[in-house]
């Protein structure tokens, strides 16, 4: 047992010198602290093509402007993105940016924020109904009033098309991308249209095949639909081919997204169009957003009452599919 | 009962024998003090080479996390010391978290708890079931139990995380009690509790017994079935314990609550000195490992390495990890065969 007992203390003295040497060190980082202001990004999951867009719109404006930028990766894990946004807190950063992988277990990170009273900036995907400064979303709404323009001046060129339309949604839980079916609906009305129907297809592909079957069934006559997402709309263009019609043509189909899949359904003449996200306009304006923040002054919101600000979408139709899917 | 003797017989009494070879046995210390060693030079390097390393927020933080893979690996360390072990923690974590934090929205913290665990229970009682009654080996029985336990939270919870913010019941996760954070806290007390468990109990020594021979112990009048199925339950309670903590430190919990947990807390258990073929491992081991796995993820965002990169460097160290015990095997052998040789050299003097 003296060996072991001899051990014991070789390792409380190596501990003893650990904790002598960390707290030389705690002073001497105290002292040092840099002038520079620093952005933390946490992102959502680095293997998506969307957030890889998004963090490089992040990166370049925060080095643009002269920060220090340091980024860390959800990894697609609720876990994760609390301790890793914390690690990324606890470094001294002047104001957060974060795309939740899960808006619901914001409440930690955002609580650590503000008690050292660092700026949040939340890109995308939800803010969990936490006490975020700023949410940066996609103009959902604009999206569905370019799709309802796009749709109205491709049906008035047609002699004799119907003035009947229909409007796919996503999941109910989905909150934002309501939003694009209810732009959508109210601008195509507006412009003389009938919407016939608004089914769910729960964001999903096989769902938007499904609602579409049942659509054309009971109004053979409907001109053109919308979906709120590029996988149904892709599941819809399946649904109007396999009814013998195309999704062009006959039935001119809309969706959400900029999905590959789309482009190429697209680019095949099986769909019309999609409204195009641009994450790293996104990233930008985050950035924009925290400066503005770190000054003390208040964002210019495009909705006061949940802190929202908007980036523009576009349009995408055969000629812009080709180019994206080139790129 | 010598198989229970084997482990104790290593330490070397170390009687003056006039002998001048020094008899420490390495492959012991290694066992009992390695990681912890591995640590806490970590922590040195990591002090000496991150800036932001070495501050009180960092160390609270790396300690906080380390708790929530090892309260569950606490509970690991008896599987693998029993020559068993558990796929199916990662889910039931998931559904643990899940209805502790339910629970605590409508009834508090103490029923959120106690549901917690105890559904953790029942999903351990299941596997033990399973693999001492049934006969499944243990890694197809919890891997079923795994992708069951799985699907049911996906039904119970219609996909959505449950969310609930109130003060008492987030303090388990995000509060300090003298500076440390609760959950790291609870995690030294399962510790403590577990070592007390498996060295002061007749159960832990039937434990080691079954995890050095399962036929020998059996042999011996060990309850083998019964062991097995209580190694389970214990499993199965204190990772309830430790979802229970990390509902408390997000405020909410779902389905897909922390991908390829099952494997951290393995990988964990191993790293802690406790061998992958049963019969031996300790507590303290399990502890520093925990430590280190949560100092490595900290230091790996402190140094800003690349989100890619740090993906290779976590599978590299899980590596590691499991052949630890491979080359420490070897260094085992090659220490004894040269204490085996020294003798012979010296008998004709």
């Amino acid at each position: 047992m003296k060996h072991v007992l001899r051990t014991s203390k070789l390792l409380l003295s190596v501990t003893a010198l650990t904790v002598v040497t960390v707290i030389s060190l705690t002073q001497s980082s105290v002292a040092e602290g840099s002038a520079k202001k620093k952005i933390g990004f946490s992102v959502y999951d680095m293997q998506y093509g969307f957030f890889q867009e998004m963090e490089k719109g992040t990166r370049e404006a925060s080095q643009a402007a002269g920060y220090d930028y340091v980024l860390v990766d959800q990894k697609s894990s609720e876990s994760t993105m609390v301790s890793a946004t914390q690690d990324l807190i606890n470094q001294g950063i002047s104001a957060l940016i974060i795309s939740p992988f899960k808006p619901d277990a914001l409440g930690p990170i955002v609580d650590a924020a503000k008690e050292k009273k660092i700026p949040v900036v939340i890109d995308d995907i939800g803010g969990g109904g936490t006490d975020y400064d700023v949410i940066v979303i996609s103009d959902n709404e604009k999206g569905g009033v370019l799709a309802a323009d796009y749709i109205d001046s491709v049906l008035r060129s047609r002699p004799n098309n119907s003035k009947k339309v229909a409007s796919i949604t996503c999941e109910p839980s989905a909150v934002y991308a309501a939003r694009r079916n209810a732009g959508f609906e109210t601008r195509i009305k507006e412009l003389g249209y009938q919407v016939v129907t608004t089914l769910s297809g729960n964001s999903r592909q096989e769902e938007g095949y499904r609602v579409t079957k049942d659509i054309l069934s009971a109004h053979p006559d409907v001109a053109a639909i919308f979906s709120g997402n590029d996988p149904m709309a892709v599941g819809a263009a399946q649904a109007v081919a396999d009814s013998g019609k195309s999704g062009v043509k006959d039935v001119l189909i809309v969706g959400f997204n900029a999905d590959e899949i789309a482009l190429q359904a697209i680019k095949a003449g099986q769909m019309g169009a999609t409204v195009q996200q641009v994450p790293r306009e996104m990233g930008k304006m985050t950035v924009d957003l925290a400066t503005k923040l770190m000054k003390g002054e208040k964002p210019d919101y495009s909705n006061a009452a949940n802190r929202e600000v908007y980036v523009p979408v576009n349009l995408i139709t055969a000629k812009e599919a080709d180019a994206l899917l080139k790129k | 009962m010598r198989i229970l003797q084997t482990h104790k017989s290593r330490i070397p009494d170390a009687p003056a024998t006039g002998s001048s070879i020094n008899q420490v046995d390495w492959d012991l210390l290694w066992e009992r003090f390695g990681t912890a060693v591995v640590t806490i030079t970590i922590w040195l390097i990591a002090g000496l080479s991150t800036p932001r390393f070495a501050n009180v927020d960092n160390f609270v933080s790396v300690l906080r996390q380390s708790a929530f893979v090892g309260v569950s690996a606490v509970g690991m360390t008896f599987a693998i010391i029993a020559g068993t072990f558990d796929l199916s923690v990662g889910s039931t974590q998931a559904l643990c978290a899940w209805g502790a934090v339910s629970v605590a929205k409508v009834a508090g913290v103490f029923p959120a708890f106690v549901t917690a665990v105890a559904l953790g229970g029942v999903i351990g009682l299941c596997n033990g079931s399973l693999v001492a009654l049934v006969r499944i080996p243990a890694f197809i029985a919890t891997l079923g139990t795994m992708f069951l336990v799985n699907g049911l939270t996906y039904i119970l919870t219609n996909g959505q995380t449950a969310r609930f913010s109130g003060k008492p019941f987030v303090w388990w996760g995000n509060a300090q009690v003298m500076s440390l954070p609760v959950p790291f806290v609870v995690f030294l007390g399962c510790a403590l509790l577990g070592a007390a468990i498996l060295h002061r109990t007749s159960f832990g020594r039937f434990i080691y017994a079954i995890g050095c021979s399962r036929e020998a112990a059996n042999v011996a009048g060990v309850p083998v079935a019964k062991t097995t199925i209580l190694v389970f339950i214990v499993v199965g309670l204190f990772t309830g314990l430790g979802a229970a903590l990390l509902g408390a430190r997000l405020y909410s919990a779902g389905p897909g609550l922390e991908p390829g947990f099952e494997l951290n807390v393995i990988a964990t258990v191993v790293l802690g000195g406790t061998r992958l073929a049963g019969g031996r491992g300790s507590m303290l081991g399990t502890v520093a490992a925990a430590i280190l796995f949560a100092t490595l993820a900290n230091v790996l965002n402190l140094s800003h390495v690349d989100a890619f990169v740090q993906r290779v460097v976590v599978g590299f160290v899980l590596l590691l990890a499991l052949s630890v015990e491979g080359v420490r095997q070897r260094l085992a052998e090659y220490w004894s065969k040269r204490a085996a040789r020294i003798p012979q050299s010296s008998q004709p003097l």
